[in-house]
């Protein structure tokens, strides 16, 4: 960007300079006193550059900088470009493709441009057209050339698909015919049309010449022409007051000399030569050239130049236009004719001057006049180009109003070959003009390598996805016991310069483990999915894993890191992305994560608290674990919910959590909390635990959803490591959940079905709709999330809006008075108070300094729909259900003389049993009493 | 294994019979969807008729008439329901007389505003519900049972049934009649042997103290 400023304002620069070296001459006159004797003294040009380097705060190294980038300036010219851009970026084979091209640099409008597309289809390659399919020949002549790519494309271009067939060659009634200007369309009634080409190595521009010729001038050999100018030089020698002061020339000791140099080369106008300025036209010694020269020398090694002959240059523009052959008519040309058999040729009609429909002639289309989009059906391998004829911003050195008229190609990959150059007089001075003498040829040998594959262009630039893969959580646990309750580490990939979604995208992961986070990495992945501990590897769209960490020993020992603490897993995606041509691109990242393997756990208890009557302060103490219970199989939401506080356990606000780990085998214990220490001291709890350091509390008091990390640093008293060990914590509300105490009587309503990912078929169950027959009671429980708030609660429950008595604590088994029929809904509801105890809220207050007004009570209620049913589901009933459905059905009468003789018959068989099983005892001998035989 | 003589096999294997029909009687469920007067007495048919007599003739083999299902001799049983029901209404006049006994004694609104529902509540219901009465009580465990036992049956059955009121009406005025034709009928099957005679004298002495009370009121 400097360069550019420095080489567009190199004349203000110059005048500039030139001004200040006035105005330093100006400032400090050499007074003529001064060559007498004592008088003031003359500053140097250095003294003088000094001052004003500090009156104007000129930094000399930034003027030495721009002055070094002013002297290259003209080396850094911007010449044309083209960038071509593709839509669909992943072409299928046969889709419809667009390349569009973005021209720069241009001093005309884009739509005034020449576009010289080319196509290459696969297998065209240049050369010998045999053994190559008949459509690479398009121009049907000779081998394989460029032209016949630009013929492949200007037909399409011209003719927009339109069918030849159908067309009456046999008049051409059409004026399609089109004049091409050098330079783009608007170029016209200009003669002079300047073409260059860049070379980008040094930056010159090279005008396209048939052939030039240098100015010339009679000097002898040996000699050069040049602008010769000279200075005079007084030395005053020394001054005698004998000698007139006011005629110092009467001093002997006085002298004058003058001295000579070549500033210039001459011009030469017709035939005569001639310099500018105060200086002298004359043939130079090259002995002398280029250094001072005395008089003498003057005298003896220059002469006077008598005659020139003036320079001359054949000016040359070529068009890069497709031709009917490699050396056949080149279109565009100024006769504007544009016939039957060129229709024929291109298959444009000759009967409408638009086939292409797209405003232009016939024949302004087949040399690509604002052809900005080509669109073409894509075939596997095909490869496109495009070379932009138009006049640039860059003036030429000629005294006209032209600027250089380029060409632009999409690579910027053209040579400039067989160059030269030229001195020709211009506005008086002569300048030397780069040449070049390349031809179309030339300039058609370029095309090859600025060919661009669609599939490379936009998004292909880089053949390589950019892939990012993270990890979660930072510092997981690995569980080497049978229970199983690892956590479980989730890796998920991304793709920044994919143009295809992730469920495109083939992801292929390895799992590998090692002792450190270096290296030795195995390959464990196939171990895990068997293990049950990673679903799936591989797949489309599998842009994450989720690796359960249950490696227990015998799944470590095999790699010999049964025991070993901490582990590494390197999760390692690689992802594909293939393309319809069978062209893929591939990307990779790892993310190693730390593992803490050992068998300890950080158990988490529920607290009491009580006061210390030495300082007067609460102080809490461990009551029971939480968090702890694990069902393998649950059978219940509250269930399957009290195993997810595995991974993280859940807290509530305003509860004091204990956490421990065992002690045995550990020492230095360092507890944080979020990364912020945790001490327990004697003022936190008087348990012996917490004096050891292996217990530690905190209090929640946090928004829900917010976690908390949990960690502990131990020293290992075998090994002398540091273990680290750590547990999540979860604020969440508490929740409050209905279950069936008897699922015989009352059961959760049926949803329908869930069908896993696996195939795996599981009956979903309403969690607000429960469903019992007529005379069946409700019982329910209540069941708290998490369940040691439990503790905590009073409760109120109500079917119908009628306070109901729990049977037995959380639970109620309640007779409906009223029957209801099939259809009827019993609304219960329970509303539970949680209020923290007292003696906690202190303890909350003084160790936590959290007030009581934060911690107070919480109401939450949960409501559900008893629904009375029929007996419509007698099929999928128990056998209890299924005499309950049809007892249902009886009358009641019927069903309570059923029952009664029933009982009847019970008793009587009851009785009838029991006399009958006890046995008589021989009657007694009969007793006289008197005269009475009893 | 423990052998019984007859007699006290065949006593508690008659106590049993009595003790389960009165639990059975006490702690059958009531369906709530049917008529509770209906079901008491299909109930107390059940419990304390048909299961005393299938007792009497399936397990126990002996006929009805020893549950008092049999005539008495010649005129003595209208003599014995004379001589037990005229002091039974003579008490109760007493006790009409001394204490505000109307005041606890009620009839059922349909039978008290009317005098032909007043005849057929009488007969129909009071009657039956007498007649289970007389033959569990007085029929199966006074003269089957405690038959043995002779006067002291009729006053054991007579305790039996205020145990048995206190457990399920209750005693208040409305009962009291029913306790003291309880006592009087205990004394007429003690007397004739027979059922017949001591429903009379029951339902007689309920008759006339729902018609005495009806008209007090």
């Amino acid at each position: 960007m400097l360069m550019k400023s420095i080489y567009m304002n190199r004349k203000k620069i110059l005048s500039s300079v030139l001004s200040m070296m006035v105005v330093a001459q100006l400032a400090f006159p050499a007074p003529a006193a001064a060559l007498f004797g004592k008088g003031p003294k003359i500053p140097s040009a250095n003294q003088v550059a000094q001052d004003l380097e500090q009156r104007y705060n000129i930094n000399k190294e930034e003027v030495q900088n721009a002055g070094q980038n002013f002297n290259v300036s003209d080396n850094k010219k911007t010449a044309p470009e083209v960038t071509l851009f593709f839509s669909p970026t992943d072409p299928k084979e046969g889709e419809k493709i667009i390349a569009k091209a973005f021209p720069t640099l241009f001093s005309n409008p884009s739509d005034q441009l020449y576009y010289t597309w080319y196509l290459k289809r696969k297998d065209c390659n240049l050369g010998s057209a045999s053994g190559k399919p008949a459509y690479c020949n398009a121009d049907g002549s000779g081998g394989i050339t460029v032209n016949d790519w630009k013929v492949t494309a200007a037909r399409i271009l011209a003719t927009d698909g339109a069918d030849k067939a159908g067309f009456n060659y046999a008049t051409d009634t059409d004026a399609d015919g089109y004049k091409a200007e050098f330079g783009g369309s608007t170029q016209t009634n200009t003669t002079d049309d300047w073409c260059y080409v860049l070379d980008r190595n040094n930056g010159e521009m090279y005008e396209l010449t048939a052939s030039s010729s240098s100015e010339t001038f009679a000097c002898g050999a040996g000699y050069t022409p040049a602008c010769v100018s000279g200075t005079d030089t007084v030395d005053a020698g020394t001054i005698n007051s004998t000698f007139d002061p006011l005629l110092p020339t009467s001093d002997p000791t006085f002298t004058t000399s003058t001295e000579y140099e070549v500033v210039g080369r001459p011009s030469c106008n017709g035939s005569t030569a001639s310099c500018g300025g105060n200086t002298t036209t004359r043939c130079v010694n090259l002995a002398i050239a280029n250094s001072k020269f005395n008089q003498t020398q003057y005298d003896t090694l220059t002469y006077g130049l008598s005659s020139c002959t003036a320079g001359s240059t054949s000016q040359k523009c070529v068009h890069l236009f497709p031709r009917t052959s490699a050396s056949g008519s080149q279109f565009g040309a100024p006769d504007g004719i544009f016939d039957g058999p060129d229709e024929f040729f291109w298959g444009t009609n000759s009967n409408d001057p638009d086939t292409a429909d797209n405003g232009n002639k016939d024949e302004a289309n087949v040399i690509g006049l604002g052809q900005e989009s080509f669109s073409w059906n894509y075939q596997s391998g095909d490869e496109i180009g495009v070379v932009v004829e138009g006049t640039s911003i860059i003036p030429t050195k000629h005294a006209d109003s032209s600027n250089a008229i380029m060409w632009a190609f999409t690579k910027n990959d053209c040579p400039v070959i067989n160059k030269g150059s030229y001195n020709s007089t211009i506005r008086g001075y002569s300048v030397n003009i780069l040449t070049t003498t390349m031809s179309e040829a030339d300039f058609n040998a370029c095309f090859e390598s600025n060919l661009v594959d669609p599939l490379q262009g936009g998004q292909g630039k880089s053949k390589k996805l950019d892939v990012s893969v993270s990890a979660s959580p930072e510092n997981p646990t690995n569980d080497q016991t049978a229970e199983k309750t690892g956590d479980a580490v989730s890796a998920t990939a991304s793709v920044t310069n994919s143009s295809r979604s992730p469920s495109e995208l083939s992801y292929s992961w390895k799992v590998l483990i090692s002792d450190n986070a270096v290296g030795g990495f195995t390959d464990i992945t196939a171990a895990l999915v068997s293990g049950g501990m990673l679903a799936s590897s591989s797949g489309n769209g599998l842009d994450s894993i989720v690796v359960a960490l249950n490696m227990d020993s015998s799944f470590l020992t095999p790699y010999g890191l049964s025991g070993v603490d901490p582990l590494y897993l390197k999760m390692e995606p690689t992802i594909k992305e293939n393309f319809s041509s069978g062209v893929e691109r591939v990307g990779k990242s790892d993310v190693v994560v730390r593992v803490s393997n050992t068998t300890k756990k950080i158990v988490a208890y529920s607290t009491t608290a009580a006061l210390n009557t030495v300082t007067g302060k609460y102080r809490v103490s461990a009551a029971s674990p939480i968090c702890n219970v694990f069902y393998p199989n649950p059978t219940t939401v509250s269930q399957t919910m009290e195993n997810l506080n595995k991974a993280a356990c859940r807290v509530v606000n305003d509860e004091v959590v204990g956490v421990e780990v065992n002690p045995s085998g550990l020492s230095d214990f360092s507890w944080t909390l979020n990364g912020v220490p945790l001490p327990c001291t004697s003022d936190v709890s008087p348990d012996a635990a917490c004096a050891a350091g292996n217990r530690a509390f905190f209090a929640v008091a946090g928004e829900k959803g917010e976690t908390y990390t949990l960690q502990v640093k131990a020293t290992s008293t075998l090994t002398g490591k540091s273990v680290t060990l750590a547990r999540t914590f979860q604020v969440v509300e508490p929740e409050l959940m209905l279950e069936v105490t008897d699922p015989t009587v009352i059961w959760p309503k049926f949803i329908g079905d869930y069908t896993a990912l696996d195939g795996n078929v599981f009956a979903d169950y309403s969690s607000t709709v429960f469903e019992k027959y007529s005379a069946d009671p409700i019982k329910l429980k209540a069941v708290f999330l998490p369940s040691f708030v439990s503790s905590l609660s009073t409760r109120n429950w109500t079917i119908d809006g009628v306070s109901v008595t729990e049977s037995a604590p959380f639970e109620i088994d309640y007779a409906p008075a009223t029957l209801k029929t099939p259809g009827d809904v019993y609304n219960t509801s329970i509303s539970a108070t949680l209020l923290q105890n007292n003696d906690k809220r202190f303890a909350l207050r003084d160790i936590w300094g959290i007030d009581g007004l934060a911690s107070a009570e919480t109401v939450i209620e949960k409501t559900i729909q008893v629904s009375v049913i029929d007996t419509e589901t007698l099929a999928t009933s128990t056998p209890k259900k299924f005499f309950a459905a049809v007892s249902s059905y009886l009358p009641a009468s019927v069903l309570f003389s059923f029952k009664l003789m029933a009982t009847m018959a019970v008793l009587l068989f009851t009785v009838g049993f029991v006399f009958s099983l006890v046995p008589e005892a021989a009657p007694a001998a009969p007793r006289r009493r008197g005269n009475r035989i009893e | 294994m423990l052998s019984l003589p007859l007699s006290k096999k065949r006593f508690f294997s008659d106590g049993l019979v009595v003790l389960l029909a009165l639990f059975a009687y006490y702690f059958f469920p009531i369906d709530e969807k049917l008529n509770v007067t209906v079901q008491s007495l299909v109930l107390g048919v059940a419990f304390f008729v048909l299961l005393p007599i299938l007792y009497v003739k399936i397990v126990r083999k002996q006929p009805l008439s020893s549950l008092g299902f049999a005539p008495s001799r010649g005129r003595f049983g209208w003599l014995a329901v004379s001589l037990a029901v005229l002091p039974a209404l003579a008490l109760l006049y007493f006790f009409a007389r001394v204490y505000s006994v109307e005041e606890g004694y009620y009839l059922p609104s349909l039978a008290a505003n009317s005098f032909p529902i007043f005849l057929l509540y009488e007969v129909l219901v009071v009657g039956a519900t007498v007649f289970l009465y007389e033959v569990f009580f007085r029929g199966m465990i006074q003269t089957f049972w405690l038959g043995q036992h002779r006067l002291w049956a009729v006053f054991s059955q007579f305790g039996i049934f205020v145990i048995f009121l206190l457990f399920t009406d209750g005693i208040f005025w409305q009962t009291v009649p029913f306790l003291v034709a309880t006592l009087a009928s205990g004394f007429v099957v003690f007397s004739t042997r027979s059922l017949y005679y001591s429903w009379a004298s029951t339902w007689l002495i309920l008759f006339v103290a729902d018609a005495y009370f009806l008209i007090a009121k």
